[in-house]
């Protein structure tokens, strides 16, 4: 999944100063990250959840969080990915506190509206999300978010290993319950 | 079908291929102007919360260090029978965090510590009064700036416990602990004619892995019994609390009853005394920890609520000191400054915002 790029557009804002500027509180630059980075974070967040308002309060944390943790931020990799990264951290934490809870119903519902969309892409979407939770984040982390078996490994505070036992289990549920279902 | 057809003879790693694109169609829901306009709210109010770090791989170990690692892992464990371990995120260790203390993680229950000072001397019982205080609890970089913060309330009402006299002390903290947000309160019941303790309920929600955890107590003579259960998960019928609370080392004071404590004292420039900061008394290492109280000086400090002329005492417990100002007026707390951990988790303070009479 592609990571959206900082504007090349020059009379907008660099990541840089916007970094500056949000380390400061500055809500101005905070609404112009969120404008730049949300849509991404929100996806990344929704995937893992499976639910918009668990997605909407993963990345509410992250933005409010933003301001002391950008004082914290060092340069190393992009701006997109660090927050790729924390987003993903975060909405793990707050599956394993709902996988903690079995009593919370999950609400998930497709986003889908109308019935012209491909069948398979729908029955790829259901078997993604009748995966137990553990199976379907690594598959998440892995398949779509492009993360290393190393980096979920980290993540997930699991071995290489696992990582990689858990993204072969999900794949192979997945493809059996689509070809019972074909 | 095609599709499908090829699936079932192609390795899992095709598959992966075959099906990424739709993995990554799937619709996700659009960012709103509503999440922004709740986000700026919430940093408005002060609303902190601490992101963690992004994780990063580990490096795997060669198989000769885990050969090693795992050879010295077993001498250890036959040359020394038991070590005493610290808790750690994923343990449920069910102890006690404090107001004078960053943890009231105590001393085992057989502390033997000789005690240099004498007892705080409650003697003065009846300065304790109806009261409302709130405190801001701030945890500081080594530039000063602000990395949490939370606010502490706290209420002292008239009460009555099996035909005794007493006062209610309730308080609630409400922080945020890895980006989650936590509730602590405190109801803790002393009799009003000489301030000892008589009951005491606990509960933190979230609490590690569970929804929520209770830990009730009743004191009686020198032991303090009771319960602790949680809730989602229950853990059944908890465990049970049974511990002696020996007199010697007392008074015994709680996170709720902490900044009130000196009211009852008579506090000069010369005044020193000791005491215990009780725990929640469930797991041995959690049942009390003794501290050592002595003025170092006065000073007029300024705080949220009011410029007051204080006792600027030191709370000195093992090794650590932590700062601590009293109203010269009445003995109110007025400000805890922690440094102990000043260059790893930060500085701790909490100061005085509110109190209404």
């Amino acid at each position: 999944m592609a990571l959206p790029r900082p504007s090349e557009n020059p009379r907008e804002p660099s990541d840089a100063r916007l970094v500056a500027d949000a380390a400061r509180g500055a809500p101005h630059a905070l609404a112009a990250l969120y404008s730049r980075y949300a849509k991404h974070l929100l996806a990344v967040a929704y995937r893992l959840l499976q639910t918009t308002q668990d997605a909407e309060d993963v990345v509410h944390d992250v933005f409010v969080g933003l301001p002391e943790a950008l004082r914290r931020y060092e340069e190393r990799g992009s701006l997109g990915s660090w927050l790729h990264k924390i987003t993903a951290r975060i909405a793990l934490m707050r599956l394993r506190e709902r996988n903690a809870r079995p009593s919370v119903e999950l609400q998930a519902q497709s986003l889908r509206a109308g019935a012209n969309t491909p069948d398979t892409a729908i029955s790829i979407e259901q078997a993604l999300r009748t995966l137990p939770p553990n199976l379907r984040a690594v598959l998440v982390l892995k398949e779509i978010e492009g993360f290393t078996h190393a980096e979920i490994a980290a993540m997930l505070d699991i071995s290489v290993g696992a990582s990689e036992v858990r993204l072969h289990r999900a794949l192979a549920a997945m493809r059996a319950q689509l070809v019972d279902n074909s | 079908m095609t599709k499908l057809f090829f699936w079932r003879r192609r390795g899992l790693s095709d598959f992966a291929d075959a099906i990424r694109p739709e993995l990554e169609a799937i619709p996700t829901p659009e960012p709103t102007d509503q999440l922004l306009r709740r986000i700026l709210a919430s940093r408005a109010t002060a609303h902190r919360i601490i992101l963690p770090e992004p994780a990063t791989p580990r490096p795997r170990a060669p198989r000769r260090t885990i050969v090693a690692v795992a050879m010295a892992a077993s001498a250890l464990l036959l040359f020394v029978p038991s070590i005493r371990r610290a808790p750690s995120a994923g343990d449920d260790v069910f102890a006690s965090s404090g107001f004078l203390a960053r943890e009231a993680f105590a001393q085992p229950a057989d502390h033997d510590a000789g005690r240099r000072l004498a007892p705080v001397a409650l003697a003065r019982p009846g300065a304790i009064r109806p009261l409302a205080l709130e405190f801001s609890r701030r945890v500081l970089s080594a530039t000063r700036q602000i990395l949490s913060e939370s606010v502490d309330s706290l209420s002292v009402a008239a009460a009555t416990v099996e035909g005794t006299a007493a006062w209610q002390v309730t308080s609630r903290t409400r922080d945020v602990v890895a980006t989650q947000h936590r509730v602590e309160t405190e109801t803790l019941h002393v009799a009003r004619a000489d301030l000892r303790l008589l009951a005491r309920a606990i509960h933190v929600s979230p609490y590690s892995r569970f929804e929520r955890i209770n830990v009730q107590q009743r004191f009686r003579g020198d032991s303090v019994t009771g319960r602790m259960t949680t809730d989602g998960p229950s853990i059944g019928a908890g465990r049970a609390i049974a511990r002696q609370l020996r007199p010697e080392l007392g008074p015994y004071l709680t996170n709720a009853f902490a900044p009130l404590a000196l009211m009852a004292v008579s506090v000069s420039a010369t005044w020193s005394g000791s005491a215990a900061l009780l725990g929640w008394a469930v797991i041995p290492r959690d049942i009390m920890l003794p501290i050592e109280l002595s003025v170092e000086g006065e000073e007029r400090v300024t705080v949220p609520a009011g410029t007051f002329d204080c006792w600027r005492l030191s709370i000195r417990s093992g090794g650590g000191k932590v700062d601590y100002w009293i109203r010269k007026s009445d003995g109110l707390g007025v400000r805890v400054l922690d440094e102990r951990n000043a260059a790893t988790t930060g500085t701790r303070e909490a100061v005085l915002r509110r109190i209404t009479e």
